[in-house]
């Protein structure tokens, strides 16, 4: 669904041109997807994390919250996506002297943020119980403790 | 271990005022003791109730009348008709001045200090203390010493209250610590660097009142205002001690004793305490299905609980085998129980003299050595049949020991789930011997003998540590671990407790009951309980006594017959009889994965560094 007007004019993305289409095409999500890999050998080191997962395993995490968009295809919502990512990372992940602003540095996010939203991700996906041959217990057994 | 503290008789108290507020007291109390029991609060370093006097911080000092200086409350007895003050100018004075000699050498570390926030001295500055200091010389600085992994030393920060010489050799019977030099000079120490050979020697963290003793493991990794406290119950061992857990967000950062005068006093064991790193490491989060390759794959939970109930299928009647881990709570048990049906100690304080027969109770469970301790100094007559024990306290020959008409007998289990199990009748039914199982549900179970898992039975696992068990499973469940479920356990005496869940089960864990309870249903023959309450009124269906939170179960003595021992069947056995716990520190899938606990094996194997 395109963004309504008002949202691309305050976002500064104009209409559908053509150049937008152009920066999906040609992978603004997956610099951006890079650009989070090469930090999380720093993430690990600095929030301790060594002892719970690795850095590849956190790559796959980071994959799968990627992937959970892949049928976004508006250049404007996944630029939207892309700043909040960004917004994500630059307070969580950033180390020091990569990026500009005063908010990266400080550490807005302690250990156990990013443990809940990160390490403890399970890797595979759950698919949606079918409702109807399940009892409600087991509906709610496959959905969470 | 029931038996209570009966209150005094009438004629045994005697009367003192506190603060002009009258209050009776046990004769041989002190005057602290007169007056916590009139309400106010005297502060102190040094005393503590479970440990001799030393009166030697002087900062519980009050105001006696008729005395001419003020007095050490704690080192004072009451007598009767004395006229206690504490609150006069005199006992404010008083503080002041032992709090700014308290000072002079403490450093001013406070922001850096792991006992910030939860410290004696400074919360005792703050309430009692002047606000300023006339001392302009250097402070002094002693070395810290090395007590091995648990127990970390910032020996400068040291007041010499000395609770933790007291406690290693009276409660632990180690003489491991005390004080050498006089005056500015005196140190806290081992003397020559030694590590803490007891296994309980992690509570003189808890004692000690500064941040001279903190815990080495978890140095430098939490603020204790940052942590959410849950009470629950220890499962490192069979005492079932009270413990209390501290997480902060999913992780549980710290563990430390409960008050629980029946059962573990206030001290807990060194596994206990500082096994929890091992509840981040190794552990099962996902189900895992063995594939085509023949190595365990993730899986979704409809799909491994599919893949379970197919394999588990295969057997029939008495080809399915449940075998209970040492961790396993009352609740799994009884699920796992009902599912395979659906499919196919006594007191010891009033002992009056006690006879080990095959057991080491250092090893496996030191806070009941530490009570067997008090009783044997007490003068009650211990001796030991089977392998030789250092036990803190001196055994005598058997003969001794043993008298006609014996009626005491109390099983100490070596594992939180045994006790549990039994209870519920979970042992093999009589069809089920001789017949090699096609299928085998361990729970949580990874000390399991071989024998018990054919090398071509299909093996389901359930637990939440990746170890033995699991490696040889061809399906594996994720459950919960004790500080992430609220589970039962009946400890040696017969105690059912309950642990709580202070953080959850990580990954797609789940409560190891809900686990029995889906399978169930996903094999088509559901379990008739949803919720904790239900496996609960089920509980106390099958055994009345778990309903009963906290009250002592009395074990039934059957006699002799009862166990086939004694008369013309009883041979001697072949091995000798000893622990089967040889490593206090590793018993249990939980304390084989810390990596502290690893560290105390080593330390062990060398307490001296540098012989």
């Amino acid at each position: 669904m395109a963004a309504r007007p008002v949202v691309r004019k305050a976002l500064g993305l104009g209409g559908h041109g053509s150049g937008l289409q152009q920066a999906v095409e040609h992978g603004k999500s997956t610099l951006f997807f890079r650009e989070v890999c090469r930090t999380l050998p720093w993430v690990v080191h600095n929030y301790k994390l060594e002892e719970l997962t690795t850095v590849s395993q956190l790559r796959r995490n980071v994959n799968q919250l990627f992937r959970r968009f892949e049928e976004v295809k508006t250049p404007e919502a996944v630029d939207l996506l892309i700043y909040k990512g960004r917004e994500e990372l630059e307070t969580d992940f950033c180390p020091v002297g990569l990026c500009s602003s005063q908010m990266i540095i400080m550490q807005h996010k302690q250990r156990h943020h990013l443990i809940d939203k990160y390490v403890g991700l399970p890797a595979t996906t759950e698919p949606k119980p079918k409702p109807g041959n399940l009892s409600p217990f087991l509906a709610q057994f496959y959905l969470s403790n | 271990m029931a038996a209570q503290a009966a209150p005094a008789p009438a004629d045994d108290l005697i009367e003192v005022t506190v603060d002009g507020k009258p209050v009776k007291v046990p004769k041989g109390s002190n005057v602290l003791q007169a007056c916590d029991a009139a309400g106010v609060d005297v502060p102190r370093f040094c005393y503590h109730q479970r440990l001799s006097i030393a009166g030697n911080c002087r900062m519980c000092l009050v105001e006696v009348e008729k005395s001419p200086k003020p007095v050490a409350s704690c080192a004072m007895p009451a007598g009767p008709g004395m006229n206690i003050k504490t609150s006069t100018p005199l006992v404010k004075k008083a503080r002041e001045g032992v709090m700014e000699f308290l000072l002079i050498n403490h450093p001013l570390d406070c922001p850096i200090c792991d006992q910030g926030g939860e410290c004696d001295l400074q919360d005792q500055a703050m309430a009692f203390g002047s606000d300023r200091s006339r001392f302009t010389e250097v402070k002094r600085a002693v070395v810290d010493k090395n007590l091995g992994p648990l127990v970390k030393t910032v020996m400068t920060r040291c007041i010499h209250c000395t609770r933790c010489v007291r406690f290693a050799k009276e409660v632990a019977g180690v003489e491991d610590l005390g004080m050498t030099g006089r005056g500015r000079d005196s140190e806290i120490g081992t003397y020559v660097e030694r590590m803490l050979t007891s296994e309980l020697s992690a509570n003189v963290i808890d004692l000690c009142p500064v941040g001279a003793l903190t815990a080495k493991p978890s140095a430098f990794t939490f603020r204790n205002w940052e942590l959410a406290s849950t009470e629950s119950v220890d499962v490192s061992d069979a005492l079932g001690s009270a413990i209390r857990v501290d997480a902060r967000g999913p992780e549980v950062f710290r563990v430390t004793p409960r008050l629980n005068d029946a059962i573990n006093q206030e001290w807990i064991s060194d596994k206990a305490r500082f096994q929890v790193d091992a509840l981040r490491l190794q552990r099962l989060s996902q189900p895992l299905v063995r594939g085509a390759g023949g190595g365990l794959e993730p899986a979704t939970w409809p799909r491994a609980l599919a893949a379970a109930a197919e394999g588990l299928a295969r057997a029939r009647g008495h080809e399915l085998r449940g075998v209970a881990g040492r961790l396993a709570d009352v609740e799994s048990v009884v699920a796992l129980k009902d599912l395979l049906n659906r499919l196919g100690l006594a007191g010891v304080d009033g002992a009056d003299s006690v006879l080990l027969v095959g057991t080491d109770p250092r090893a496996e469970a030191p806070v009941l050595n530490a009570r067997l301790r008090a009783l044997a100094l007490a003068g009650v007559p211990f001796a030991s049949i089977g392998a030789p024990l250092d036990l803190t306290f001196p055994l005598l020959a058997a003969g001794d020991v043993v008298r006609e008409g014996w009626n005491g007998f109390a099983v100490l289990a070596d594992a939180a789930g045994t006790v549990g199990a039994l209870d519920l009748g979970f042992v093999p039914g009589a069809g089920a011997r001789g017949v090699a199982p096609r299928a085998v549900y361990l729970l949580g179970a990874d000390d399991y003998e071989e024998g018990d898992v054919p090398a071509d039975a299909f093996v389901v696992y359930q637990g939440h540590h990746g170890e033995r068990g699991a490696a040889r499973a061809d399906v594996v469940l994720p459950g919960a671990a004790y500080t992430e479920k609220f589970g039962t356990y009946v400890n040696a005496e017969g105690r059912a407790q309950s642990t709580k869940a202070a953080v959850g089960p990580p990954g797609a864990a789940r409560d190891d009951w809900k686990v029995l309870r889906a399978l169930s249903e996903v094999m088509g023959a559901p379990l008739p309980y949803d919720t904790l309450a239900g496996v609960r009124a089920r509980l106390a269906e099958v055994a009345p006594h778990l309903a009963r939170r906290g009250a002592l179960e009395p074990p039934l003595w059957l006699g002799a017959d009862a166990l086939g021992v004694g008369g013309a069947a009883g041979k001697p056995a072949a091995d000798p009889l000893a622990t089967r716990v040889t490593n206090f520190y590793q018993t249990d899938a939980i304390s084989r994965a810390s990596k502290t606990m690893a560290r105390c094996v080593r330390a062990r194997q060398n307490p001296v560094p540098g012989l």
